[in-house]
């Protein structure tokens, strides 16, 4: 293989033993390019009215091009270690909060204290925490702090990016910025779907945007734009060989789109691993073969067999080792993934969740929990404001009466369950056989009040339910269970609530749908549980009462009558 | 040029990156060129040897499977593939070399190929869009389309340069672009017009003997044009059915020259092969010579560069200066297999 090297990560001491003045004439080839166009405008004044509409709109796109890429440099953020010695790289914010993205190269030197600085383009420097890692793709989250709001870049989407757009790059390269205003470098997109090995399973750059745009030192970490000023990956790598460490027009950008399938995990703050099927595939002509499959792995647990034809992953075709390199080392440990296969001429569908692939490196990196709870909360409180209404007070309680239907069964009967803290008015509970009156007073508890975060609450890595990213909290309960809650990314709306122990995750699902208003509480009024054997029924809200009088005794949140005890 | 101002405004203005004009779907205005260029440039496959690559470039000039490539140790080894846009491998056959312009004809058994016309490029203007199709870094592999990047033409110049330790033989004229083709694996790529047109066959590898810096250019159409319509001796063989000799032959005087290196290397003969051509026309140890073929010989790659010019079995007069005495001998160019 070539000698590939990350791109970003610049020794400060390097940079100031003269890298820099190779560095200032890279921009002059972009620029030679606009000063033949602007000449060629020049001349032609001397032609036609016609031309002149043209010109005047080749002007046109260059003001709407400085609009655009100014805007997009205010989110752009040069990173440094705490030490100053550390070197640095490139990063983005992409969120008010002051929520960015950067390579873990740039971070690595740091990653004991998870301390360094972000500089903006309005000169300053400002305090740079690190937040969720993912080594494998290389890939971190910072959060920078000391202002109220960030300018920030939207993300774009890089599935739908062609070959030959116009992309521009920007960043730090040879920390060259004393004032922090990024470096804009433009070109075009080179390849896409990419292929380049990591070092075990770290830095792996698999689905690739392989871009012509200068990608030097430093720039490691900093955005990739499209003209539209969105982020469509993290430039972090180039190929280089005997050309030392400049530029040689081909660098490498991490996808958005398989940053996205991270960002939850990222933004709670967890060490994230990347998933395995467990088999590899050769290609035998024209057909892509499972040539091996390991024990005790995903594709086993599922029936993969030695000779199926694979015919796509994800929903993607794969035809080549590098198409199914590519789709597998984009998703995320634990992701759902759905396989089609053909075996013996007949098309088979698979679904199964992929295993974690071990991060070879010693490193150990527990999350600041300080920090997942506070992210876990801010997942409720968004909810609540966009999807579920809950109470103001703390011991807020409420009672729920509907109907309970088993699939296939046209009668429904009646149920009342009481969820709360407060007993004094709590009512006759009927209809609901105790495993689902249990699981209703688990699942319903933290919409219906804000809860107390203790270690037994985790915002999780994200996840995927019906094609759609996921934030999942989790709550470990006292008899070894455990409950995760799935509030949708983008929307915040709980998708799905499922029960489960260590040995089987997923034992009943609860997937709530059709919110309608109670006296002003927003709440879903259909639910439907379904257990791993198969177990269909439907829950169904006809009334919440909800109550919060004032309590006899001090609200004590009791595990045990949670848990169904 | 003759283009109306207006059409080339037009396709400037088509080029330009503009912000709010981005169809996402339709990919750019070069996505036609892109896709014409990716479909007729091959990624070629031998052994590599030190620090020489074992993959490159080649463009598709036939559709019967004709590829035009630079010459590289890639190609001496006994099984050169040549792999397909679309994925499909070939062993491919060396069957034309010019050893000056470093630059050789294959084939591959194969038929109904998209194939690039030689476009012209004397019609280029430096400023123009130029895009560059190659197999660089063996990034893509197998039906992978090959990687391309967008520059400018910047104009045209005479080569002087050197591969590594030697001098680069290829003399005439070449493009240069801001393109960074200089780069493992791109040599024996296409640098197409914004049309899709073929205008150069990206070189090999080659810096500056000026600034010692590495050279972005290319070989122009015309000269692989020219190339191409050489006939060589395979194919001379073949038409007149005669068993071929094996590689072509490349012009042999039998003379080693004493070459120190340094900034004057004036075109001393360190010794004469016996029996070689030099000998047989009376050609000496500390010969300086003057001239071959009617051209100065002032330097020692000058020599070099007339010599691989000749024609094998052509009578030349090579002009010498032996002690004081210039003198005018006649040798018959001989061939040397390689």
């Amino acid at each position: 293989m070539e000698s590939f090297v990350e791109a970003g990560c610049l020794e400060k001491n390097a940079a100031k033993t003269g890298e820099e003045p190779r560095a200032s004439a890279r921009p002059a080839r972009r620029i030679a390019a606009c000063v033949t166009l602007f000449a060629f405008a020049l001349a032609v004044p001397l032609v036609a009215d016609a031309d002149g509409d043209a010109l005047a709109a080749v002007r046109a796109d260059e003001q709407q091009r400085v609009e655009v890429f100014a805007q997009a440099a205010k989110a752009v953020v040069c990173v440094f270690a705490d030490d100053r010695r550390g070197g640095g790289g490139s990063g983005v914010v992409i969120d008010p909060a002051g929520y960015g993205l950067t390579n873990f190269h740039v971070v690595q030197s740091f990653i004991g204290t998870r301390r360094g600085y972000g500089g903006l383009s309005d000169g300053r420097l400002y305090p740079l925490k690190v937040l969720g890692i993912d080594p494998g793709g290389d890939i971190v989250m910072f959060k920078l702090e000391g202002k109220e709001r960030f300018d920030h870049a939207p993300l774009g989407d890089s599935d739908k990016l062609r070959v030959g757009q116009w992309v521009a790059a920007m960043g730090n390269p040879f920390l060259l910025a004393e004032d922090f205003t990024p470096t804009i470098t433009l070109g075009v997109i080179s390849g896409l779907r990419r292929y380049q090995e990591g070092r075990g399973n770290l830095l792996e750059y698999a689905d690739c945007i392989q871009v012509s745009t200068s990608i030097n030192p430093g720039n490691s970490g900093g955005p990739l734009f499209d003209m539209a000023g969105r982020v469509i990956g993290i430039n972090g790598r180039a190929s280089f060989e005997e050309r030392g460490r400049v530029n040689v027009g081909l660098g490498y950008a991490v996808s958005v789109n398989q940053i996205r399938r991270f960002l939850p995990g990222l933004r709670a703050g967890r060490l994230l691993e990347h998933g395995t099927l467990g088999a590899t595939v050769r290609l035998t002509g024209e057909r892509l073969i499972i040539g091996s499959i390991q024990e005790f792995s995903s594709a086993e647990r599922v029936g993969v067999e030695l000779g199926d034809e694979l015919l796509e992953v994800a929903g993607r075709r794969v035809r080549t080792p590098n198409d199914y390199n590519n789709i597998m080392a984009i998703l995320p440990a634990d992701w759902p993934v759905t396989l089609r296969l053909r075996r013996d001429g007949e098309p088979i569908e698979l679904t199964t969740r992929l295993e974690r692939l071990p991060l070879r490196m010693s490193l150990q990196y527990v999350p600041d929990i300080e920090h997942n709870h506070a992210e876990l909360l801010g997942v409720l409180d968004r909810a609540a404001s966009a999807d579920i209404t809950r109470g103001e007070e703390p011991w807020a309680s409420a009672i729920f009466q509907g109907q309970v239907r088993s699939a296939g069964a046209g009668e429904g009967r009646a149920w009342t369950v009481f969820v709360g803290t407060y007993r004094a008015t709590e009512p006759d509970e009927n209809g609901l056989d105790p495993t689902l009156r249990d699981e209703w007073r688990v699942l319903t508890r933290p919409l219906l009040a804000r809860p107390e975060p203790d270690l037994r609450w985790e915002l999780l890595a994200g996840d995927e339910v019906d094609g759609r990213l996921v934030n999942v909290i989790e709550r470990r309960l006292d008899d070894d269970r455990r409950v995760r809650w799935k509030f949708d990314w983008r929307t915040d709306e709980l998708r799905q609530v499922v029960f489960g122990t260590a040995d089987d995750p997923e034992v009943a699902t609860w997937t709530p749908a059709n919110r309608k208003e109670f006296d002003g509480l927003r709440w879903p009024f259909k639910w439907s549980r379904r257990t791993r054997t198969g177990d269909e029924l439907t829950l169904e809200i006809e009334s919440i009462e909800f109550v919060s009088p004032e309590p006899l005794a001090a609200p004590v949140e009791s595990a045990a009558e949670e848990d169904g005890q | 040029m003759n283009l109306p101002h207006a059409a080339i405004l037009a396709a400037v203005l088509l080029c330009l990156p503009a912000s709010h004009a981005q169809d996402e779907s339709a990919g750019g205005p070069f996505a036609d060129a892109i896709d014409i260029a990716r479909s007729r440039v091959v990624k070629l496959y031998g052994s590599g040897f030190g620090r020489e690559h074992g993959y490159g470039s080649g463009v598709l000039v036939s559709g019967d499977g004709r590829i035009v490539t630079t010459l590289s140790v890639l190609l001496e080894s006994p099984a050169v593939r040549a792999v397909l846009p679309d994925g499909r491998r070939f062993p491919a056959e060396v069957i034309k070399r010019d050893e000056e312009a470093q630059i050789a004809l294959l084939k591959i058994d194969a038929a109904d190929l998209p194939y690039f016309e030689l476009a012209d490029s004397s019609e280029l203007q430096p400023g123009d869009w130029l895009i560059a199709a190659a197999n660089t870094f063996k990034i893509a592999d197998g039906p992978e389309p090959i990687s391309v990047s967008v520059g400018v033409f910047s104009g045209r110049t005479e080569l002087s340069a050197r591969r590594r330790t030697q001098d680069f033989t290829y003399r005439g004229e070449v493009l240069l672009t801001d393109l960074i083709v200089a780069t493992p694996g791109s040599a024996g790529g296409a640098l197409v017009d914004a049309r899709g047109g073929f205008v150069g066959l990206i070189g090999k590898a080659v810096t500056s003997k000026r600034t010692n810096t590495w050279i972005n250019y290319a070989l122009p159409s015309e000269r692989v044009a020219a190339f191409l319509n050489e006939r060589s001796d395979v194919e001379d063989a073949a038409a007149s059915e005669q068993p071929a000799a094996g590689d072509a032959t490349r012009p042999d005087l039998g003379i080693v020259l004493f070459d120190i290196g340094g900034r004057e290397r004036p075109a001393y003969v360190e010794r004469v092969r016996p029996d070689s051509p030099a000998h047989v026309a009376g050609v000496r140890s500390n010969d300086l010579i003057l001239s071959l073929d009617g051209d100065a010989t002032e330097t020692c790659e000058r020599f070099q560069a007339v010599r691989d010019r000749l024609r094998v079995g052509r009578e030349v007069a090579i002009v010498i200066k032996r002690g004081d005495d210039l003198r005018t001998l006649t040798l018959t160019v001989g061939g040397r297999e390689r």
